[in-house]
Order: structure tokens, then sequence, then C-alpha cells
């Protein structure tokens, strides 16, 4: 992965985690973000774990399959085109609430976007991430696809947003300044 | 006291029915239009062919369509979003652009053997396609362009009313009712070719992907919600009962037209307008231009419902304004499906010698292809507890649903093959 590459969220779901040994502990189930922020920042992975005996220091009476953890980022290592590597070793990972937190698979990939008087718009057809160093921040969201341009309304909306955020480049993707905010039926973004 | 109670409950019922007449509608209009062109088509070949052997067929039909469509019902009210909606959320986009990709073929080939249902229909009557076709295509462009969801589902609901037409065909036609009821209460198997496959089209022919999408569709424009889960069930239960009782007697007025006529016998025919024709030695000029009646209104409603159902489900999976309540300019991807539906369908009917055999053909392969996809997205969505919370299928049902969906698939990949590979 390059520096300031950009990263669609599909490509980055369901691949391996790996722990400080190098084990393959499970794979990335979503990213939590932080849309408040300037740039809006991933702060963590979610983590779908094959099994764990653990949650943070609380050890569970009987180990459990299929669990997923959300993690800060701290516990990222480092990250490659088909693996993450985590800090510590199974399953001594840090772990956090995922209460009152976004999550990019679960909460904007695929919704319906909005505009401010409620019309709909689109579907957010992807998620584009932007990578910094070992950081990844929200770039935009992906409106249409190579066989299915969103064009029309959605289209000039597109180009009126990125012009108005100095965007250069990809044409079909929203600026996530755009973004008001994420309710639980839909996305909604400045028009 | 007991008199307040019973003048209480009495409130109370007539409180439910108008509750009832409010959310009525969704169930009953898919139902109904599922007795289109192509279905009365095959439940007339059905009846002409083996005469009441196949009743059974649809009793067992009658129950498979309500469990299905009970759990779109569920799904719509407790999410408040379409299936399309679900399946993309919770699978992929390309998942739903496939499945959006074989609906819209199988829709669009549907809508036109529905216009060729209208147009053969109004030969019956000595009018010809040219002088047919282009009014009936405005007529459905007009009523949705035009209406408001309660306009257009009020003339919908109008518009079932006229399937009475083939219960009043098959009484002129004086069945024998005691073989009538031997054939819906006796199941019988035989094993020729020309009967399992006319079994296996008649359940595939009643339960149709763009169902699911057009119902769950409805549900949430009407903005009904889980509160009024039951009555929306009694919706559903009286439409497909009401669809099987008008099967029912469409088999039985062809049964009677030919396989117990002696003049003519066990026949295999081609189309419901033959039905029709056939009818007037039997029953008499009136029964036959009922059916003709039913078969032209018929194609009429699915040829409205049927584009309708598609608008919204491919504007609802990719996130496009949809909904007769907006207007052109509000919602143009979803006026312009419906648009092209219509008038393309409409233009390929008027081409003469067009193939439309081979577009039913392709409308019936597709949907066979859809519809396992369909129903094991359903299940996975409707057991997923995160989307439907306590809703969940109970286990029983799921155990149905299980043995029901790879049964279906299989009848279905049957009926591609008896369609590719026609025998007796």
């Amino acid at each position: 992965m390059n520096e300031g590459e950009m990263l669609p969220i599909t490509g980055l779901l369901k691949m391996e985690v790996r722990d400080a040994e190098d084990r393959v502990v499970g794979h990335l189930e979503d990213l939590s973000i932080d849309l408040a922020s300037h740039p809006a920042a991933v702060t963590g992975p979610a983590v779908h774990l094959d099994w764990t005996d653990r949650i943070a220091s609380f050890v569970l009476p009987r180990p459990t399959e299929d669990i997923v953890l959300l993690m800060p980022w701290s516990e990222v290592e480092t990250i490659d085109e088909e693996q993450i590597w985590l800090r510590h070793s199974h399953p001594m990972f840090d772990v956090v609430s995922s209460a009152e937190k976004t999550l990019i698979r679960r909460d904007i990939l695929n919704k319906q976007i909005v505009d401010q008087e409620g019309n709909r718009l689109h579907r957010v057809d992807d998620v584009l991430l932007r990578r910094e160093g070992i950081l990844l921040f929200l770039e935009g969201l992906q409106v249409g696809t190579e066989w299915l341009p969103a064009g029309g309304r959605v289209g000039r909306l597109v180009n009126r947003l990125r012009s108005r955020y100095n965007r250069a480049g990809e044409t079909n993707i929203i600026p996530y300044e755009a973004i008001l905010h994420v309710d639980q039926d839909s996305l909604v973004i400045r028009s | 006291m007991p008199g307040r109670q019973a003048q209480r409950e009495r409130r109370l019922g007539r409180r439910e029915i108008l509750i009832f007449l409010t959310v009525l509608g969704p169930g009953l209009i898919t139902a109904m239009v599922d007795n289109d062109a192509g279905g009365i088509a095959t439940y007339s070949v059905a009846g002409a062919r083996f005469g009441y052997e196949l009743l059974w067929v649809l009793v067992f039909t009658a129950v498979l369509l309500i469990i299905v469509q009970e759990m779109t019902v569920r799904m719509g009210m407790v999410t408040g979003k379409g299936l399309a909606a679900l399946i993309r959320e919770r699978f992929s986009l390309r998942l739903t652009a496939f499945i959006m990709l074989i609906l819209l073929i199988t829709n669009f080939a549907n809508t036109v053997s529905d216009f060729a249902g209208l147009a053969a229909s109004m030969q019956l009557f000595h009018i010809p396609v040219f002088v047919a076709i282009p009014p009936f295509a405005g007529l459905t462009l007009w009523l949705v362009v035009r209406g408001t969801y309660r306009r257009v589902e009020k003339a919908f609901l109008v518009a079932s009313l006229v399937y009475i037409a083939y219960i009043v065909s098959a009484v002129m036609a004086h069945p024998n009712w005691g073989e009538v009821g031997g054939g819906l209460a006796t199941p019988s198997i035989q094993f020729n070719p020309t009967y399992l496959a006319l079994m296996v089209t008649m359940i595939g022919t009643t339960i149709a992907p763009w169902m699911q999408f057009y119902q769950q569709a409805a549900i949430v424009d009407k903005g009904l919600d889980s509160s009024k889960i039951g009555y929306e069930r009694l919706d559903t239960i009286a439409g497909s009962v009401l669809m099987t009782v008008v099967a029912m007697f469409i088999v039985i007025a062809c049964s009677a037209a030919f396989f117990n006529n002696p003049a003519v016998g066990a026949t295999t025919i081609s189309g419901a307008d033959q039905a029709a024709a056939a009818l007037a030695p039997v029953a008499g000029n009136y029964a036959s231009y009922l059916f003709a009646f039913g078969l032209l209104v018929a194609s009429l409603f699915a040829g409205t419902i049927l584009p309708l159902s598609t608008a919204y489900t491919v504007c609802e999976a990719f996130g496009w304004e949809s909904g007769i309540n907006r207007s052109y300019r509000e919602a143009p991807r979803f006026y312009f499906i419906y648009t092209f539906f219509i008038v393309a369908s409409a233009l390929l009917v008027m081409i003469p010698r067009m193939p439309l055999i081979f577009l039913m053909l392709v409308s019936q392969t597709m949907n066979g292809i859809l519809l396992p996809v369909v129903l094991f997205c359903m299940l996975i969505l409707i057991n997923d507890r995160d989307i439907m919370g306590s809703y969940v299928n109970p286990p029983w049902l799921n155990t149905i649903m299980w043995i029901i969906t790879p049964l279906l698939s299989v009848l279905t990949l049957i009926m591609i093959v008896s369609v590719f590979f026609p025998s007796g």
C-alpha cells in the first residue's frame, strides 16, 4: 500500500487479521470512524475473531467462536494489501465499546443518501479511504459504478460538492465534508 | 353491564374492520395480479388437458404462497424497507445488481406477455391489435403518472372484482361439482412428462419473485408498520385464497369446454383465448365473452402492476427516488422504467410475427433462476435478529421453509428443462 493511496472499503473487508505472533486470528469485519474529526479518521478495526476466551481483562466462562470485537486503532501494528497485523498476541487485545460509534460497513456502506430536504439521491456504492502512514482517513462516498454511473441530478450534485470542497480527480466521489449526519435509515448530505 | 360489554365489543369489531379496510390492498392486489395472462393460460391448459386432476395443486400452491408472502409482510412492516434494500444492505451491490438484471428481463417479458394477452382478448371481441393496444397503453401510463398511490390502489382493488367473470363463466358451463370436489381433495400424480411439467409450471407461475418485491414495496409505500401486522397477514391470506379460487374456476371452465366435453375431449391448447372461444358452444356466448373480458382486465391489471413493481424495486435497490406520489421531475428514473416497460411492450406486441412465445419462455426461465436466489436471501434476512428483532421466523416455520425452498428450486429447474425440452 502506498502513501496517499485510495482504498475502497469493499476491498479491505474480509482481509486477514494476524496477531503479534503472525497467527491468523480472524478477519476484518468493519471499521469505526469519527465523522466529527477533520479529516475524518478511522478510529479502529472491528475484527471478527475465529475464537476467544477473553474480552480485554475479562476472562469468559468458556471460549466462544464467531465474535466481533472493536479495537482502538492503536492496536493496529501495520497494514498491507492483504493483511492487518495487531500489536498484541491473541487473545490479549485492547478492545473498546462500540456504543455511539459509527461503523463504516454497518452504518454507511449501501445506505440511502438523501439531501437536506429528504429527497432520495443514491445509495453509497463504496466508501473510499485514504492512507497516510499507518492511519486511514475517510476520503468520500462513491456513488455509481463503471457499469452504472450515477449521472443526472446526482452527478451534478456531486460535481457541485467537489468544487465546493476543492477536490479534483474522481468525479463520482462525494467529499466526506458534505456528510451532515448518519441516521438509522439514511445518510444526509449537504445539497 | 353485559349489554355495555357487548356494545363495546361491537364497536371494537367495527373499528377492526375499518382498520382492515385501510390496510387492505398490497396482499390482495399482489395475489390477484398473479392471475395474469401467463397464469390464466397455464390454468386453461391444465383444465383442457387434465380436467380436474390438477386442482389439488392449486390448494398446495396457495399454502406455499401464503407462507412466502407472509414473510415479506413481516419484513416490510418491521424494517420499513423493501426487499431490494434489505438484500443490498445485508449482502452486496453485486448480488443486488444481478437480481435486478434478472428481474428486469423477467418482468419485461411478463409485461409483453400481458400485452399479448390483452391483444388476444380484444381479438375475441373482433377489435384489431392496432386499435386496441395504444389506448390501453395510454390508460396504464395515465393511471400511474397522473395518480396518487391511494387512487391507483383503489382502481386496482375495483379491477380485482372483474375476476368474478371466471367464476360466472365456470358456473355457466355446468360442471360436475362432485368431480370438482374430488379433484380438489384428492392429490394424484400421473407420471407422464406433460402432467409433471404442467404441475410444476402451475407452482412456478403462482410463486414468482416479483410478488415478494412488489408486496413489500407496497407495504412500505403505504406506511404500514408492525402494529398492523395481523391485518396485513389477513390481507395476504384473503388475496391468496381469492387468487386460488379464481384459478380453480379457470380450470373448471376449461375442463368443461374441453376435457369434459364429449365433443372435444382432452386437448392441448396454447392459450387462454382458445379457451374463451371454446366456451361458447358449451356455456353460451355470454360465458365466452366473460372469460375473454376476464383475460382482458387481468392482462391490463398485470400490465400495469408489473412495470410498477419493477420501477419500485430497481429504484429502491440503487437508492433512486421513487413512488407514484412523486412527480416526474422528482423521480425521473422511476418513471422512465415504468414508461419504457409500457411503451416497449405495446410496440413489441404490435409488430407482426413477433416471437412472443420465445419471450414467455425467457420469462419463465429467468423466474426459475431468480426464485431460489430470492427465497434463500429472504430466509437469511428474516432470521437475522439485527434486522427482524423478535419477528424472526419461529423454528417450525424455518423447518417448513428449508423444505420448501430447495423443493421449489428443484421444481423450477424441472420447469426450465421442460420448457426447453417439451414432450407429450
